[in-house]
């Protein structure tokens, strides 16, 4: 099957199918005529059976990544730099203090998102559970802070129909695009015998210290032992130091907390 | 409209990851012509740490739901499940230390592998993990002795006392799931996987039949399904913690606990060889009595009756 036409089929796919979900999705008060209900369903019938035909279409997948093989990373590249930079900005602007905290906590999935394109798996998790608990904690205090003021203007908006078949349509491009590309990326690597991918941090990290370092590193270990490795080999000196300043402040912080309650304990008295 | 489906969502990608077994072979039927790996994200190293990092992110779900909903009752609900569920990520995440270091990987499928291979099941060496990671696991999963977030004669539901239809699926589906999610880790780290002696076969990957595929299936299925049954036989036994006593709990028991496990645990690792797993279980089955001793010392030594409460001996 030609190359063009496997793309051409998949995009054309997906806006059909989006459509018909749009048609049959509940609209407010009139919701929906019968006509578009039924057309709406057609069009997703229609949708099924063009991507059922193209993941029988065999071998494609294998020609398709050659031609398109960076448009999945290009494309979640710029989508998750942009959405970084986005939500950085609304973060500094909005006035509700809520939507800063929710901003803030976008801007650090979208970088770990971006870790986990670089292939810094590890870096990426440590991102979320460091990052997210502690935004998490801020929006405690944010919360107790800032009350909600009557009924905003979205919760009156019950359904959005157009965003949600975007997004729908969105969701299913990627994963169709991501399966394409990942089952042909194997085949490619199994046969040629050499990953495809760029160089990620973990493989620059662990060529570093094979580099620096007297002992023989294994290459085929895992990222999470390479980087500790080099943590604890190589930067175990900061590592140590910064473990006694975290150390210092948490006592710092009880001395604070404590020498408080006392003194309104005192004061109360 | 945010808060239930980013519960639902993170419920849903940790979901992802619960595997139905070993391994598919090939078989003669279109579409499965070479064989089906059914194991967790195979050889990515951080496997369990990304089900903690968008487990994590659940508690967005809980905040926002109690906050959305412009309500004061769902305004507390909110708050307090939120500061169970941060609280109870701690000890969840030093339990599991042990079986990292035991194992010496954080990938679920080596995980497995090494009990297979070694003939132990992780339980009988991490007595005391198994034991903070099940109490943190129900607290995070907001099952019943844990479920401050929904205690319907306190807060009429809680955070999602004002969502209705769908919304509220959403949140009791997420509920639902986590629950099958913490059965299935339990199952992987502490159970065996889908290892039991002299049934699933030790094989390479290339020589997986069908009968052993389907016995490696049955055998984690039937496991999973026997945490879940424990889960609901909890779920009618036990009464609910007060909010005190949870977090009592959380940061005086399980944390002490959870520390102590993990030096236990570490030490044995260090100065033991690799295969002494019977001297490790002895040493952590050890440390159990050890530490029930001194429960049950400093609970009869306690001059202040404030030392005890409910029957948790508080250090």
């Amino acid at each position: 099957m030609e190359l063009s036409s496997v793309f051409v089929r998949a995009v054309a796919s997906l806006i059909w199918g989006s459509l018909g979900l749009y048609l049959m999705l509940p609209r407010g008060q009139a919701s929906g005529k019968l006509g578009s209900r039924i057309v709406g369903g057609l069009l997703l019938i229609v949708s099924m059976i063009l991507l059922a035909t193209m993941s029988a279409s065999g071998d494609a997948g294998v020609r398709f990544i050659y031609a398109y093989g960076d448009l999945g990373w290009n494309a979640s590249y710029w989508f998750l730099a942009g959405l970084s930079l986005v939500s950085a900005v609304l973060m500094v602007t909005s006035r509700n203090p809520v939507y800063s905290a929710l901003w803030f906590a976008m801007v650090l999935m979208s970088n770990s998102g971006l870790y986990l394109l670089m292939d810094a798996s590890f870096l990426a998790a440590a991102t979320v559970i460091v990052y997210a608990g502690a935004v998490v904690v801020t929006f405690l205090f944010v919360v107790m802070l800032a009350q909600p003021n009557g009924a905003a203007a979205y919760d009156r908006l019950t359904r959005e129909p157009f965003l949600a078949a975007c997004v729908g349509g969105l969701v299913i491009g990627v994963v169709l695009l991501t399966t394409l590309t990942f089952s042909a990326g194997t085949e490619i690597e199994a046969a040629a015998g050499t990953g495809s991918r760029r160089p990620s941090v973990a493989d620059v990290a662990r060529v570093a210290s094979a580099t620096t370092l007297p002992t023989k590193i294994d290459p085929a270990r895992g990222h999470v032992e390479g980087l500790g490795r080099s943590l604890f080999l190589e930067h175990y000196m900061s590592v140590e130091v910064v473990g006694v300043l975290l150390l210092a402040a948490v006592v710092g912080a009880l001395l604070i907390a404590t020498h408080r309650v006392e003194r309104t304990a005192k004061n109360a008295t | 409209m945010l808060a239930p489906v980013s519960i639902l969502a993170t419920a849903t990608f940790v979901f992802a990851t619960v595997p139905f077994g070993n391994m598919l072979p090939a078989l003669p039927i279109p579409g499965f012509e070479k064989p089906i790996v059914l194991t967790v994200a195979p050889g990515v190293d951080i496997g369990l740490l990304y089900v903690f990092a968008v487990g994590s992110l659940g508690v967005y779900g809980v905040i926002l739901g109690g906050w959305a909903s412009n309500s004061k009752y769902s305004l507390l609900g909110g708050l307090r499940s939120s500061a169970q569920l941060v609280s109870y990520e701690i000890p969840l995440g030093l339990s599991v230390i042990g079986v990292f270091l035991l194992s010496g990987s954080m990938n679920l499928e080596k995980i497995t592998n090494m009990q297979a291979e070694s003939g132990w099941w992780w339980i009988a060496l991490q007595p005391l993990g198994f034991t903070v990671f099940l109490i943190s696991g129900f607290a995070e999963s907001t099952r019943l002795p844990f479920d401050l977030p929904e205690c319907e004669q306190e807060l009429v539901g809680g955070y999602h006392t004002e969502y209705t239809a769908m919304k509220f699926g959403m949140f009791a589906l997420a509920e639902y799931q986590h629950m099958i999610t913490i059965s299935f880790l339990s199952v992987i780290l502490y159970f065996g996987g889908w290892h039991l002696w002299g049934v699933t076969p030790l094989v390479e990957p290339g020589d997986v039949t069908l009968l052993g595929a389907l016995l490696c299936i049955g055998v984690l299925t039937f496991n999973i399904l026997m945490m879940i049954f424990f889960f609901m036989w909890v779920r009618w036994s036990w009464p609910r913690f007060r909010y005190d006593q949870l977090m009592d709990l959380a940061w005086k028991m399980m944390i002490p606990l959870g520390v102590v496990n993990l030096v236990v645990s570490a030490s044995a690792q260090q100065f033991l060889p690799g295969d002494a797993f019977l001297m490790k279980a002895v040493i952590s089955w050890a440390t159990i009595a050890a530490l029930f001793g001194y429960a049950v010392y400093s609970t009869a030594h306690d001059p202040a009756p404030t030392g005890v409460r409910g029957g948790v001996a508080v250090r």
